[in-house]
């Protein structure tokens, strides 16, 4: 060990030298030379001043032992190699060396970029509490920890990606999750050999059971209450650094349809939207193959009321009903894409133009006809009421080959289609576990979680979807033991 | 495996489409005989682009029903397609001299039309009435006479029009059919009467008031509404003014229950009929007395005995058309033992039937104020 002391500090300098806002600040103090290295972009200058720079002038005596036990911060370690003072140093930390001295030492001064908390986009709702997590995980853990206060809350760390590190969480209640799941969980987390993750959403579509399915099978959220809402059910949450959507694990079908303003309207309310959920999605699926095959090949399932509008407006169209219906699809397609891509200010008037002036053209040139542009704006409507983008997503996809199928073999196409969907939903897991769970294996008890609400007393067991550990919540008999004033 | 039945199902070709504008679609048909040969009109719809949509009749004369059908396709650029078809008509010479079934067969046959087309006789022929162009609000005379029988079906004046109901009867030992019965007045169709069939060949008409009875005997009858006559004499306690021959009685709300239980076997069969009528007074064509618990006694016994009287008559005028669709032979064939009984077999045990009638009727309210 002679090789002096500020090789190591070159050893550094070297690793970083690619980067322009690396600073080497060489300070002399009590006679020995100081090297303070930082990435200036990454650190909070004020910290840096306040409590490292005048802090280590002040000293009488200095060392990295001296100078690990006093500085005035929360997170300061002993480094051993230049690599790992590097990379506490791309973090946004500081590296102390001392000259003579065989080890570094790095402070955490760090200052990331942070938006505020805001109202959630993508799940937002009219009830219950409105933040949405963020992109910093410190602070999503911050709001989850505010959210459940359970002692047996467990936030286990991760790291996955060897390129590009990423920090993740895999969070649950320890006596209420599966442990088959936990352990599930953790080990696809640490097989996972990849270079970088970039996002939770990439993470959810690398630890899919089936990668070859349109259905998505875990649920990415950005409430917080409703991830806590789901933990404390028993179901498993990952937190993704640098994403503000957080994977729910287990999932099953239903639970895309849900949404937490079910739990928190009463029972009757979310019963009925929940009903009107279904029913819009099964309309979304449905109903332009069956418009295909029923004016295709079954003219005489029309009731004659209906005879003459639809008869009327079809003799106008030049194409075959399944052409016509794909071009209308595909046209609401689309205005979709482009409303979503559009900035908003632009997005509304694309609205406009394509509702109102393409719907009412199109069915003045006589490219499609008036019956054909309420079902597809039904349908369209019908498949954004599913709560998860995702979802809403696969059924507006999920509807194009049953159009092909209606249009190949009429309704005898779609009942293949629904049977070839269903198969293939029976055959589906997440995490292992039935996605059409709690109607296949039927699980009576859960029909309240999953399909309908009920009043709050029956909800005193766990969903055995999820396999608690602990299924009793409370009972009802004690919780409802009031006394009278009187008493 | 799972991609050969994908490939054995595209590979196995497509159905022959039928998209809705291009076809030709009838609503209606009517047939008519003419020396050896059917003759057949059929209303078709097209769809216009411009304007409301028209209907068209054409017409061919053909051996066969299925004949007429090609004759006809070579007179129209559309497909002709049968699966809207809501009422086929015959002319009551056909179905006097040469019975509907076998064209009726047909439509059962056929899978594009549904057990539910409404079946009707034509007076005088089908022809007249499937060319009538008085269909009030509807786009084409097939709606209307479809919607005419619907009404009537679900207001029960009528016992039974479908082509489900007409093949059922046919087939049923002791029990015959019966069809609405179009008309022309002012060359609009109605139904004035209702046709009686033995097997499937036509033999008279009774009168809707007529078929009231039909119904009530044949099966329950719910709602609606009658007019019973009943003379003088027998409302006499009641009644204010002392002169004037008849009182018209309006019956609503009409609930019945009827029981036919066979007696007796031999000599000839012996039935009871028991009617039991819950109702409501509607009109009246005279001012009465208050109609209290007391007095209502005398009415009720005043309608029951007319409603006898007129059940009598109906059932002579049945077993003159030897036609049975209250389904005496039924209960008959039912009730005996060991018996298989023939159509024709009954024919000679109905002629000498006997039939006891015991009408019951409570009145329930006198109008809908007390």
């Amino acid at each position: 060990m002679w090789f002096s002391k500020k090789n190591r500090v070159d050893e550094v300098v070297k690793q970083l030298a690619h980067s322009p806002d690396f600073m080497c600040r060489r300070i002399e103090c009590k006679g020995k030379a100081v090297s303070v290295l930082f990435l200036s972009n990454l650190i909070n200058h004020a910290h840096l001043q306040q409590n490292v720079l005048a802090f280590i002038h002040e000293q009488e005596h200095i060392s990295i032992e001296q100078l690990a036990s006093c500085l005035p911060l929360g997170a300061v370690r002993i480094c051993e190699t230049e690599q790992e003072m590097a990379s506490y140093i791309r973090d946004g930390w500081a590296g102390i060396y001392i000259e003579k001295e065989k080890r570094g030492l790095v402070v955490n001064i760090a200052e990331k970029v942070e938006r505020s908390l805001e109202k959630a986009e993508t799940e937002s709702l009219v009830l219950g509490p409105k933040m949405s997590f963020t992109e910093s995980i410190d602070t999503n853990i911050r709001i989850l920890r505010q959210n459940i206060t359970d002692q047996k809350l467990v936030t286990e760390k991760m790291t996955i990606g060897v390129r590009n590190p990423l920090d993740v969480r895999v969070v649950y209640i320890e006596d209420i999750a599966d442990q088959t799941n936990v352990q599930t969980v953790k080990q696809r987390l640490a097989e996972l050999r990849i270079d970088e993750v970039i996002d939770s959403s990439v993470l959810a579509q690398l630890l899919d059971d089936h990668a070859y399915t349109i259905f998505p099978q875990y649920l990415l959220t950005e409430l917080p209450d409703r991830l806590a809402y789901s933990l404390l059910k028993g179901r498993i949450g990952i937190f993704v650094d640098r994403s503000p959507t957080v994977i729910i694990c287990p999932t099953t079908f239903f639970s895309f349809f849900e949404t937490t303003e079910d739990i928190y309207l009463r029972w009757t309310m979310s019963t009925v939207l929940r009903a009107v959920r279904m029913l819009g999605i099964f309309a979304s699926i449905f109903l332009s193959p069956l418009y295909v095959a029923v004016i295709t090949y079954h003219y005489e399932v029309i009731p004659s009321a209906l005879l003459l509008t639809i008869g009327e407006s079809r003799s106008r169209v030049p194409f075959p009903p399944v052409i016509e219906a794909l071009f209308l699809e595909f046209m609401i397609e689309l205005l979709r894409e482009a409303g979503a891509r559009l900035p908003t200010k632009v997005g509304q008037t694309m609205g406009i133009v394509g509702g109102i002036v393409l719907g009412q053209a199109a069915v003045d040139a006589g490219f499609t006809s008036n019956v054909l542009i309420i079902i597809v704006a039904l349908s369209a409507l019908g498949s954004f009421t599913a709560p998860s983008y995702e979802m809403g997503a696969t059924i507006r996809i999920l509807r194009f080959p049953i159009i092909l199928l209606a249009a190949l073999w009429g309704l005898v196409g779609i009942f293949i289609g629904v049977s070839l969907l269903l198969i293939h939903l029976l055959k589906l897991t997440s995490l292992g576990r039935p996605y059409l769970s709690p109607v296949y294996p039927f699980r009576l008890a859960d029909i309240k979680y999953a399909l309908i609400r009920l009043p709050q007393k029956f909800y005193s067991e766990r969903p055995k979807t999820n396999r608690p550990q602990n299924s009793r919540r409370f009972s009802w008999r004690e919780a409802m033991k009031r006394k009278d004033l009187d008493e | 495996m799972k991609w050969m039945i994908v490939c054995m199902l595209l590979l196995s070709g497509c159905v022959q489409p039928r998209v809705l504008e291009r076809q030709g679609i009838i609503t209606a048909a009517g047939f008519d005989k003419k020396g050896k040969l059917y003759e057949a009109g059929s209303v078709m719809l097209s769809f216009q682009t411009a304007g409301s949509s028209m209907s068209e009749v054409i017409e061919a004369t053909n051996k066969t029903s299925k004949g007429i059908r090609q004759d006809l396709e070579a007179q129209t650029s559309h497909d002709l397609g049968s699966g809207q078809i809501r009422i086929v008509v015959y002319g009551k010479e056909l179905a006097e001299q040469e019975g509907i079934f076998p064209l009726t067969d047909t439509l059962q046959r056929d899978a594009n039309i549904g057990s539910l087309v409404y079946l009707a006789i034509g007076e005088p022929n089908a022809k007249t009435v499937i060319k009538s162009k008085k269909h009030e609000d509807t786009p084409d005379i097939g709606t209307y006479l479809y919607r005419l029988i619907e009404k009537n079906l679900r207001s029960e004046s009528l016992l039974a029009a479908t082509l489900h109901e007409f093949i059922h009867s046919y087939y049923d030992i002791g029990k015959d059919p019966v069809l609405p019965c179009l008309s022309l007045r002012d060359d609009k169709p109605i139904i004035e009467k209702v046709a009686l069939f033995r097997g499937d060949k036509f033999v008279g008409t009774v009168r809707l008031d007529e078929s009231f009875y039909i119904k009530m005997l044949a099966s329950e009858y719910n709602t609606g509404l009658k007019n019973i006559t009943v003379s003088r004499d027998e409302v006499a306690p009641l009644l204010i003014k002392k002169k004037g021959k008849k009182v018209n009685i309006v019956m609503n709300e009409i609930r019945t229950k009827r029981k036919i239980t066979l007696v007796s076997q031999k000599p000839a069969p012996h039935f009871r009929v028991t009617v039991k009528m819950q109702t409501e007074i509607l009109e009246m064509s005279e001012k009465m007395k208050p109609i209290m618990q007391a007095n209502v006694g005398i009415l009720e016994r005043a309608i029951e005995k007319q409603m006898k009287k007129e059940i009598e008559q109906l059932l002579a005028k049945l077993k003159a058309y030897k036609t049975d669709p209250i389904g005496f032979g039924q209960i008959y064939d039912h009730s005996v033992r060991k018996l298989q009984l023939t159509d024709k077999q009954w024919l000679q045990l109905y002629e000498d039937a006997r039939m006891d009638i015991d009408v019951n009727v409570s009145i329930l309210r006198t109008g809908t104020i007390d």
